[in-house]
């Protein structure tokens, strides 16, 4: 199986406490994978660690084969959980960015996306409402052809009309050849676009394998095993990984 | 880097430019009430507004480059804006350095503005007398700084290190207070803290200067002569105190060069370490 990510053993502490303990995972190249868990799981944190925001952590972490560093981040495509763009920046200012550091982005696209959304490129970040301002820092994103996307939390915080046009957005613009890590935990939102899910638990891995797999598995939705596992701590559920 | 650089620009060139416009048009009209009969009451009162808002605006300014340029820094490199510059592909080393150049460039412009407003004054203050700045005082002042070549150099190099170091300070500040997990009020006890971290720098760059060799002033003959020290020296700008009972002033140690070149590189490293391994962004 060709993999874009190679996760072995990957343990972070913060202090005492791991937020990610001996986690290993073989990501496939080209598929969406959900990375699902509870708030505190660990998500964040493994993001950032494939984002190469953090850095110190113990075990091999290989994206496309290399670790994490200026290498990977050309080829990365980040959405943290925060709005990242500086309030003082235009929407053009945001895309002169994107298109002056990052070779894959596609400057056309956005402008053309921003367009349809119907977002002026002259506002001001800070003048944006809170959804606008999520909808650019999708179009950022999406207007890359990255090899790997990985969204941390997209659809927290939006009302369920954007969430659909949020997914909407993703699927239609993303690379094809490309990855997609779309963290959450608005399962039910999210399970229809999945190809892989990717279950944690205080920062180990509890489940990785297909949707289609873990509903013959488990004979429940991704919706009903993330109630089950999380809701009760019944982890029991997921005897047959 | 450029790139870089362009964005550092862009971002902060607003606050600066305004504050120095404001400081030349305060230079100008006083300059130009200072030409006016100061025996008049209403000229008196205008005058004294005007020189005190200059005073005001010149102590504010460097106030100002220091909470700008904290700032400025903490927003990208330890803010939600550090998500966007540590996922951009820039190696750690380009972004340390463009914030200091940035910030270094903008600590040059103050200092001009500074200088170019005390010329306004000067300038118009003396335009009426045939001595005046053009005529007199800054041929005067070009004729003696080539008298002490060495002195000129190495006083320039001081004001350049020592802006550097204070730099490298604001971002080993952030930098621990982030990897702290000190998220409120992180820009307001940098401020407080800088100055602390900066003295005991400066005092371990003092200690090894104890016996030290540089570059002197004779105040008998005039002109650079290299001269060695004993004693406890404090470093400031331009001069190195005590003054000695000798007719030598010592204004340039190598000790001192030695240990502000240490102090900066050695903070480099660990803001460079801080950011690799205890990078905790908000």
């Amino acid at each position: 199986m060709d993999e874009i990510i190679t996760i072995e053993n990957l343990t972070k502490k913060f202090g005492k406490n791991a937020a990610i303990d001996n986690l290993s995972v073989h990501i496939p190249r080209g598929k969406i994978i959900g990375l699902l868990g509870p708030n505190g799981s660990g998500k964040t944190t493994l993001l950032k660690i494939l984002a190469n925001l953090l850095m110190q952590y113990d075990g091999e972490v290989l994206i496309n084969g290399l670790k994490p560093g200026i290498e990977t981040k050309k080829i990365v495509a980040y959405l943290p959980d925060c709005n990242f763009l500086a309030d003082d920046l235009t929407v053009m200012d945001a895309i002169n960015y994107f298109n002056d550091f990052f070779e894959d982005f596609e400057k056309d696209k956005a402008c053309d996306l921003l367009a349809r959304l119907g977002i002026n490129l002259k506002s001001r970040i800070g003048t944006l409402s809170k959804g606008t301002k999520e909808k650019v820092h999708l179009v950022l994103i999406l207007s890359r052809n990255a090899q790997l996307y990985i969204f941390d939390e997209p659809i927290a915080g939006v009302d369920p009309a954007a969430r659909d046009l949020i997914f909407r957005l993703i699927l239609e613009n993303y690379n094809k050849n490309g990855t997609i890590i779309l963290a959450t935990h608005l399962i039910l939102e999210a399970q229809n676009i999945l190809d892989y899910a990717m279950f944690i638990n205080g920062g180990r891995l509890a489940i990785f394998d297909t949707v289609e797999n873990i509903k013959n598995n488990t004979g429940k939705t991704l919706d009903e095993l993330f109630r089950e596992m999380y809701r009760y701590g019944d982890v029991s559920v997921c005897t047959n990984y | 880097m450029h790139k870089l650089l362009k964005y550092d620009f862009k971002s902060s060139y607003r606050e600066f430019l305004i504050i120095s416009l404001i400081v030349i048009v305060l230079a100008t009209i006083v300059g130009f009430t200072s030409l006016l009969n100061i025996d008049n009451f209403v000229v008196t009162i205008i005058f004294s507004v005007f020189i005190t808002l200059y005073t005001l605006m010149l102590a504010a300014i460097f106030v100002l480059w220091i909470i700008f340029t904290i700032s400025s820094i903490n927003k990208k490199l330890f803010t939600k804006e550090g998500y966007l510059t540590f996922s951009t592909p820039i190696s750690l080393d380009k972004l340390i350095i463009s914030k200091v150049i940035v910030n270094f460039v903008w600590f040059i412009e103050v200092l001009a503005t500074i200088v170019l407003s005390f010329l306004i004054i000067m300038g118009i203050g003396t335009i009426k007398y045939s001595n005046n700045l053009f005529t007199y005082i800054l041929p005067e002042i070009f004729s003696f700084l080539a008298k002490i070549p060495l002195i000129t150099f190495t006083s320039v190099l001081k004001v350049i290190l020592w802006a550097l170091a204070i730099l490298m300070t604001f971002i080993f500040t952030l930098a621990v207070l982030s990897s702290l997990h000190v998220r409120k009020a992180r820009v307001v006890i940098t401020i407080f803290v800088y100055s602390t971290i900066f003295s005991i720098g400066s005092l371990l760059i003092s200690a090894i200067s104890i016996y030290s060799f540089g570059i002197g002033f004779d105040m008998v003959n005039g002109g650079d002569v290299f001269t060695a020290q004993l004693g406890f020296l404090y470093p400031v700008i331009g001069i190195l105190l005590p003054f000695k009972e000798t007719t030598i002033l010592q204004y340039f140690s190598f000790n001192y060069l030695i240990g502000m070149i240490g102090y900066i590189v050695g903070l480099y490293f660990i803001i460079r370490f801080l950011l690799k391994k205890k990078l905790e962004l908000d």
